[in-house]
């Protein structure tokens, strides 16, 4: 009876730590800092400014000491112990086609631009952009901006697959795609239209 | 007598149920009644709480008769309620008036009717008859002059036969709305004027004849998503119904003229091609039946066809079976207007186009089962310098019914006069092709004229056709092209030598070009191997390549040649390993090129060619100004240079490494000459334009 109690505790440990580590070694900071750096890109001007140094996942205080935390810290000190923890290096975000990506978003961002302060289109939670009132957009160019939307969600899900590969860790992409697109929203100019999480739009 | 079937919206049918309704008043529930005498004049008032006829109530009814001093009768009523059978809804505070009233034994006679029916339109006016002999009721009703437009309104009812006539002009559509509603319709937010006419009449309780005309102008609107709409349309639209078979036939002619539309993804403006269709058939309850209809656009298509529609029960129209035969599209508004929308983000969708399109659909059982495309003279020209080709011709013939998909001899022909390729001209070309729906193969070799030499294509098959993932698959030789030729194309410095060679197994499988084997080709009298090549994404930037490259023993003479690069002779081999291109561009890569250690060829280099290596390498060789100036040439004994281009910067090497550089050439014999390079690191770009500048100088010769 007590050995069937150690291995389930063993197995329930396993499970904690395995379950953890891919949120914990997801480097929030850098990321939201590689994602700055490629927003300036491609925006220029009509991005705001940073404003604060942006406060990465990881480095946030858990205010509650909840049983999960302290859980969570155990495990990545365990883990730190058993394997040697990657430097927290600056997201890599100098490749080639990073470059050539966010150089042709940068391109288009000059035709897209009228249709992001009309309010025609918006940014989403998935950290792509969509067509929010097509009823601002003069008939004959509404299918140019179809399609403009197209090429531009296929360069930015392209961006986050590339940004995940440059660093070696194709698994990123999501946790990538989620701090860009909550930086596109916290980056974008004053009128801007997003997406909130159930999918309202709101101005800012 | 119920009629068997409602064309839809039912307007007349409806009316006729509420004359059955009124003629057969059945319950009345009272709730009073009271004369009402006034001083030198004769009234009454009736007031009804509710009235019920044949699918109709009505309720907070009061009715009032009045007489002068003159003798003369008026009548007034008021209604706060008229509940009308389905699918015509509620009225709600309808009042008229009636003055000049005249009753006699054969007529109630209303000299000047006055009707407001309540948000539908505004006030008529107008009069009305009622013969008690026979039981039949005439009125004449329009509008008083004036905006908002002109509506007349006539009739007459009689217990066999009906006909009611309905005229505007001038009309503002969004006054149409409240009509749309009482007939429960969804109203799209329209705005615009029309003149309409409809003319109903019906006997013995038969489904009505109908003749309608519209004339619309500067209408605009759309659907609140925004999917569909339209501005500034000017639209015609003339027919007629009657009564025939199980149902009702129709002929209905329509042109639009002027304005554009948008229904996504296509646009279309519409002064440029006007638009004009035909349509005629038959509608019962669950089935219509389209004779034929003709679609006809000003230089852009011509198309005929026909169709039943069918629905069960409480489902939406499906097209069971169904023909249509494109006369004729023609190229390059029906690509602009009609093709390029579905085509974007693949390589058709930027096209300069020219030429004919024509073709038929069959459609059986739900699903097409025929289709045949014929190109007529087709040109097609990528703008962004892709691939152009012309004077297309061909046809695609597909047959859902046949076991290998064929409608005819064969799946697809196709030939063309000649094209370009990346710039590159090919010739005349004639290719035939077999297959399934899925699955598309060549049915003999073809060759494609290629500059001086061919593209040899032996097979390809193309698979997944319909499923959205198309895979091609082919295998082809090239046949001896001159480099010099071939470079001239590509705009790159002339290159001497034949490029030919064996493509195996070159497949393109989601966007992904993949070169199974090994490709050879026969450059500067030597070999140069490509292997391992996989291009990403090539028609959707940034594309990215890779592939592995080996030189083995080509002429130093015919390179140096090529590139200006002064004159060098002897052999080389070399590789290029790990090469990465992103948008056609290196972005890494290990090189290296080497005399080969059991070469015995002469090796002599000239004054021009050092310099320009000991540039490369980072320095200058002074030769030229200094005593060694007078050699024109001079032995080497090896000679090697290499570059690993990683981020940008090109790691430098050559034959050995020395004390602050590497060596890249050594020499023999008197006078000896080395070359040292002392710059390790070169930034790429810089060694790209340094490669430019020499290339594009004739350079210093000394004599």
């Amino acid at each position: 009876m007590r050995r069937l109690k150690l291995n389930l505790l063993l197995v329930a440990a396993i499970f904690v730590a395995a379950c953890v580590t891919i949120n914990v070694y997801f480097p929030a900071a850098q990321a939201e800092k590689a994602a700055d750096r490629i927003i300036s890109d491609v925006w220029g001007r009509d991005s705001a400014p940073d404003g604060e140094e942006p406060q990465g996942r990881l480095q946030a205080p858990d205010a509650r000491f909840a049983p999960v935390t302290m859980v969570r810290y155990a495990a990545v000190g365990m883990l730190d112990f058993l394997v040697p923890r990657a430097e927290a290096q600056d997201f890599d975000i100098e490749t080639p086609e990073i470059r050539a990506l966010t150089s042709a978003m940068n391109a288009r961002h000059k035709k897209l631009k009228p249709y992001y302060d009309s309010g025609a289109i918006g940014l989403t939670t998935d950290g792509l952009i969509a067509i929010r009132d097509r009823n601002q957009v003069p008939l004959a160019a509404r299918n140019t901006l179809r399609q403009l939307v197209d090429e531009e969600n296929r360069d930015r899900n392209a961006l986050y697959r590339a940004i995940a590969e440059a660093n070696d860790q194709p698994e990123w992409e999501n946790e990538i795609r989620e701090t860009f697109a909550q930086r596109w929203i916290d980056r974008a100019s004053k009128g801007w239209w997003y997406q909130g999480s159930g999918g309202q739009w709101t101005q800012k | 007598m119920v009629p068997r079937y409602h064309p839809s919206p039912p307007v007349a049918s409806g009316l006729f149920r509420i004359v059955c309704g009124i003629r057969a008043w059945i319950v009345a529930a009272l709730s009073c009644i009271a004369a009402v005498p006034a001083a030198g004049e004769v009234g009454f008032r009736l007031a009804l709480a509710e009235i019920e006829g044949a699918g109709w109530r009505a309720g907070d009814l009061v009715i009032r008769l009045h007489r002068d001093d003159a003798g003369r009768l008026t009548a007034a009523f008021t209604a706060g309620w008229i509940e009308l059978p389905a699918p015509l809804g509620t009225l709600r505070d309808i009042r008229g008036e009636c003055a000049e009233l005249v009753i006699t034994l054969t007529r109630y006679q209303c000299g000047s009717l006055s009707v407001m029916p309540g948000d539908l339109a505004p006030a008529l006016r107008g009069r009305l008859d009622y013969g008690r002999t026979d039981a039949a009721v005439d009125w004449q009703l329009e509008t008083a002059p004036g905006p908002p437009g002109h509506l007349r309104f006539s009739g007459r009812l009689a217990p066999t036969r009906w006909s009611v006539d309905l005229e505007s002009e001038d009309w503002p559509l969004a006054d149409l709305a409240p009509v749309a509603k009482l007939l429960g319709q969804a109203w799209p937010a329209l705005d615009g004027r029309a003149a309409f006419s409809l003319v109903a009449e019906s006997e013995d309780g038969a489904l009505p004849s109908l003749v309608f005309s519209l004339e619309g102008s500067d209408i605009g609107g759309g659907n609140a998503s925004g999917t569909v709409a339209m501005a500034g349309l000017g639209v015609e639209l003339n027919g007629s119904a009657w009564p025939a078979a199980e149902g009702l036939a129709f002929d209905a002619r329509g042109r639009v003229t002027a304005g554009e539309i948008y229904v996504e993804p296509l646009y279309a403006a519409l002064d440029t091609y006007p638009l004009e269709a035909t349509v005629r058939g038959l509608a019962e309850s669950r089935r219509v039946g389209i004779e034929t209809f003709v679609v006809e656009q000003a230089a852009v298509l011509h198309a005929t066809g026909e169709a039943e529609l069918r629905r069960a029960a409480g489902a939406s129209w499906q097209i069971p079976t169904g023909r249509v035969e494109l006369v004729e599209a023609h190229l390059p508004a029906a690509y602009d207007i009609i093709l390029q929308p579905y085509l974007g983000a693949t390589p058709l969708d930027d096209l300069e186009t020219a030429g004919l399109l024509r073709g038929s659909m069959t459609i059986e059982d739900h699903r097409p089962a025929t289709l045949a495309v014929e190109l007529v003279a087709v040109d097609l020209d990528d703008r962004g310098g892709r691939l152009a080709m012309y004077d297309l011709a061909g046809t695609v013939a597909w047959s859902r019914w046949t076991p290998d998909g064929l409608l005819g001899e064969r799946l697809l022909d196709l030939d063309w006069s000649g094209g370009f390729l990346a710039g590159v001209p090919f010739g005349a070309a004639d290719l035939h092709l077999l297959g399934s729906a899925n699955d598309w193969t060549l049915d003999a070799p073809v060759s494609i004229p290629l500059l001086d030499g061919a593209l040899e294509i032996d097979s390809f098959e193309l698979t997944r056709v319909l499923a959205g993932e198309p895979e091609i698959l082919f295998d082809a030789r090239l046949t001896p092209i001159d480099m010099r030729a071939l470079s001239r194309a590509l705009d790159w410095p002339p290159l001497s030598g034949q490029l030919s060679g064996h493509l195996p197994g070159l497949s393109y499988r989601d966007g992904t070009l993949t070169l199974g084997g090994a490709f050879t080709a026969q450059l500067f009298d030597g070999t140069v191997e490509i292997r391992d090549l996989h291009a990403e994404r090539i028609f959707q930037p940034p594309s990215r390549l890779t592939a592995e490259i080996e030189l083995q023993n080509l002429a130093l003479g015919e390179l140096s040649e090529a590139l200006s690069f002064g004159s060098m002779t002897g052999r080389v081999e070399g590789h290029v390993h790990g090469l990465e291109m992103i948008d056609w561009r290196p972005v890494a890569f290990d090189a290296r090129v080497q005399t080969p250690p059991d070469d015995r060829s002469t090796r002599r280099i000239s004054q021009r060619a050092v310099d320009n290596i000991a540039s490369l390498g980072g320095g200058g060789s002074g030769l030229s100004t200094g005593l060694l100036g007078l050699f024109e040439e001079f032995s080497y004994d090896a000679f090697a240079l290499g570059c690993r281009l990683e981020g940008g910067v090109c790691e430098m090497s050559g034959l050995e490494a020395r004390e602050n550089g590497y060596t890249i050439l050594r020499g023999s014999g008197l006078p000896r000459i080395d070359i040292v390079g002392f710059a390790r690191q070169v930034s790429w770009p810089t060694l790209m334009e340094q490669i430019a500048a020499i290339m594009a100088s004739e350079g210093p010769e000394m004599r």
